[in-house]
């Protein structure tokens, strides 16, 4: 039987506009393969230190999905941002040095460039690392292929039927929203989480 | 001594969902995909079908004008 922790996927990746949709397609797609999607936005608990948090969130997952991408400077702060790649850390160290299930760690760590890491981040050489073009269906086919290699004689859809899923959830969206009483910008991470699940379980493959 | 592994919390039974109840969730879901296979039922497809060519085509599947115009152009032997 599959514990909470075999089926927490850990997302580490940007939260900002312009990486929305790549990131809602993941969630999507996770949900879609039977798992669990955790990441630092569920939490909003000013009492948890960050970081703490992330370890505590990486420490209940067997899986991770880290998006190095985000490499270019901040227009703002003309530097770069190094969250990515600190969480990346934390999780391969959390596999290394941790013990028991933590020893069975996985990741798929994604770039929208297909090699542009062994440029910034060379040491990473030897992990499942796939480009994604910034192009949604190319994200969930690399998050379905790691996570279908975890699930032994279960069959998965492809992306592309996880894709028509998605937008079929994406267009009910405003109407869900509306029911709530809520905006679809305002959604709280864990109530689209949450959104996405129900619906998932109200529309099963096939239907 | 052995040692303890990781606590484990559950998360996917919480009964509130940030300003929502999970129930409350599940009856949005619930109450749209009964609207949406109601409305099925009258217009004998789902609403978020398209038509390709008819009345309620939206700018996103039409066909973009220079692909029109393009495709004229090679039906007629200029492209």
């Amino acid at each position: 039987m599959k514990t909470p922790y075999d089926l927490g996927v850990f997302i580490n990746c940007p939260f900002d506009a312009r990486y929305r949709k790549l990131f809602h397609a993941t969630v999507f797609a996770v949900f879609d393969c039977g798992f669990e999607p955790r990441c630092a936005l569920e939490v909003e608990d000013g009492g948890e230190e960050r970081i703490r948090k992330i370890k505590r969130i990486i420490r209940e997952c067997r899986y991770g999905i880290h998006d190095i991408s985000r490499v270019e400077v901040d227009a703002k702060s003309r530097l770069p941002r190094f969250n990515m790649p600190l969480e990346l850390g934390l999780f391969l160290g959390a596999q290394e040095y941790g013990v028991d299930e933590q020893k069975e760690k996985r990741s798929l760590v994604l770039d929208s460039v297909p090699y542009r890491y062994q440029k910034f981040c060379s040491d990473i050489a030897g992990q499942d690392i796939r480009a994604h073009g910034d192009r949604p269906v190319k994200a969930v086919g690399a998050v379905r292929a790691m996570l279908a290699t975890a699930l032994d004689g279960f069959r998965l859809p492809g992306p592309t039927r996880i894709m028509e899923r998605y937008s079929a959830f994406q267009a009910e969206l405003p109407a869900l929203c509306g029911e709530l009483g809520a905006a679809p910008s305002e959604l709280q991470f864990v109530e689209l989480r949450s959104l996405i699940k129900e619906w998932i379980v109200d529309h099963p493959f096939g239907m | 001594m052995a040692k303890k592994p990781w606590r484990v919390v559950q998360v996917s039974d919480d009964e509130v969902v940030g300003r929502f109840t999970r129930q409350q969730i599940m009856d949005a879901v619930r109450a749209v995909k009964e609207r949406n296979e109601a409305r099925k039922k009258k217009n004998g497809r789902h609403p978020g079908t398209v038509k390709a060519g008819g009345a309620d085509e939206t700018r996103a599947s039409a066909p973009k004008p220079r692909r029109v115009a393009a495709a004229r152009a090679r039906s007629k032997g200029e492209g």
